[in-house]
């Protein structure tokens, strides 16, 4: 017996060795056999705040990448709105042979096509406030084409050089744009006036109809340039001159044009089209 | 401070920032610094053997814990701290039998300290890795990410001792 004391008192750091050992062993065969193992259940308690505080960390780090997988899928969505095509589901249509494919369904025309691009400079304070995107004319982008964020309506690009373009912003006096209250469903002109840069004003809407404050302001979709139901504000205050008869509404832009990155260029695939027959519409008169 | 809270602080500050940092650095994809391995190095080598078995089993076994690997980084650390003393022994050139002094940058020249943690951080990341891969498929990766890791652990371990320890020369 008292040999067998000193033989465990003289090996004992041999036998917690191959004792520990064994256990590295039984926990390892464990993890490779059994997904729901005892021991992983157990520390999750312990481990799962510390990782959610590190991962919350580290995801900053991998923003831009996440940013650029949203704006591509963003976009994809944003091409396959029904807004963008000329002819929807529409059965009536579809029965004329020319608008049908093979198997008798109705052939989409696209009317509207987007681009994503970067803002890489930004104006708001001026009395002329224009953009930079990160795309010109190698990119596909033209002279009057328009510009929206994910909140809503940015600009028209102006002005196209090989890889970059300048647009005009919604903050620029120049800048009008045709656009309808709902649910009143009237026509006004969007314009803006020095000063305030988050918001833009409607006007010429006629005095009788019910227009409250938070009604929202799309575009209609008239100038060719944006495509109709675009979101561009709510109206935030309803002013009138003594001796007008159209009211003057206040509109809070949906887009925060401090923190504009990502904007979506938008191209009218008919464009020279409709201008063309807008053209000759003038010449008449 | 003596010196068994010195080891301690040293054992909770190094398994934190492995856990927090090199946990989550994934280099080229496979490369993961084991920083932690610095508090074993540095376990002072008179205690008990079996006490010894039994902190490189706890220290291996967080690890483990936060990376999801149960037993493997607890039994790579065990073998850390049984090779420990016999390749001191081999390495020394004037072979002291009983050598109680752990080597650090101060007593140590820098070649020594060099062959010597390279040789320490090998040891443990042969055993991590191969029973992590627990196969000798692909064996040429399996081999890149032994070396790989060796080397990045070994140069990040001899940074923080030669940062943080001071070498001071005993007599020049």
């Amino acid at each position: 017996m008292s040999n067998l004391l000193a033989f465990l008192k003289r090996y004992f750091h041999v036998l917690t060795f191959i004792g520990l050992q064994i256990l590295c062993m039984v926990m390892i065969s464990h993890t490779m056999n059994y997904s729901g193992f005892a021991i992983a259940r157990a520390t999750k308690v312990l481990t799962s705040p510390v990782n959610r505080m590190c991962y919350s960390i580290i995801r900053h780090f991998n923003y831009s990448k996440e940013n650029q997988y949203l704006t591509q899928q963003n976009l994809e969505l944003l091409n396959a709105q029904e807004g963008n095509f000329l002819i929807s589901n529409d059965s009536v249509m579809g029965v004329e042979g020319n608008y049908t494919d093979s198997l008798g369904r109705t052939k989409r025309v696209r009317l509207y096509e987007y681009t994503s691009a970067n803002v890489i400079y930004n104006t708001i304070h001026k009395k002329n406030n224009y953009l930079m995107i990160d795309k010109g004319s190698e990119d596909g982008i033209e002279p009057d084409m328009s510009v929206l964020s994910a909140e809503g309506v940015v600009g028209v690009v102006s002005d196209v050089s090989k890889h970059f373009s300048t647009v005009i912003s919604l903050l620029h006096p120049d800048c009008q744009i045709s656009a309808k209250v709902q649910p009143a469903n009237q026509l006004g002109t969007i314009s803006w006036r020095y000063g305030d840069p988050a918001s833009v004003y409607l006007e010429d809407i006629p005095e009788h109809l019910n227009i409250n404050e938070g009604d929202s302001v799309l575009t209609s979709g008239y100038s060719n340039i944006f495509p109709s139901g675009i979101l561009v504000g709510t109206i935030s205050e309803k002013s009138k001159k003594p001796t007008a008869s159209f009211l003057t509404l206040k509109v809070k832009l949906a887009t925060d044009f401090n923190h504009i990155n990502t904007v979506y260029v938008v191209r009218n695939l008919y464009r020279e089209e409709l201008e063309t027959l807008k053209s000759n519409m003038k010449e008449d008169e | 401070m003596n010196r068994a809270t010195v080891n301690i602080v040293r054992f909770f500050v190094l398994l934190a920032l492995q856990v927090l940092i090199f946990n989550h650095i994934h280099l080229f994809g496979f490369i993961n610094p084991n920083v932690y391995l610095l508090a074993l190095f540095l376990l002072p080598l008179d205690i008990p053997r079996s006490a010894e078995y039994a902190i490189a089993f706890a220290t291996g076994l967080v690890v483990d814990i936060f990376q999801l690997t149960y037993g493997i980084h607890a039994s790579a650390c065990m073998v850390f701290i049984l090779l420990r003393p016999y390749l001191m022994y081999a390495l020394n050139v004037n072979k002291k039998k009983n050598d109680t002094e752990v080597p650090i940058p101060g007593k140590k020249d820098f070649r020594w300290m060099l062959v010597y943690t390279l040789l320490m951080s090998l040891s443990h990341q042969i055993i991590m890795t191969m029973l992590e891969v627990f196969s000798f498929r692909q064996f040429h990766h399996t081999l890149l990410v032994i070396f790989a890791n060796t080397l990045f652990t070994t140069l990040l371990i001899l940074c923080l001792e030669y940062i943080f320890i001071p070498t001071k020369k005993q007599n020049l």
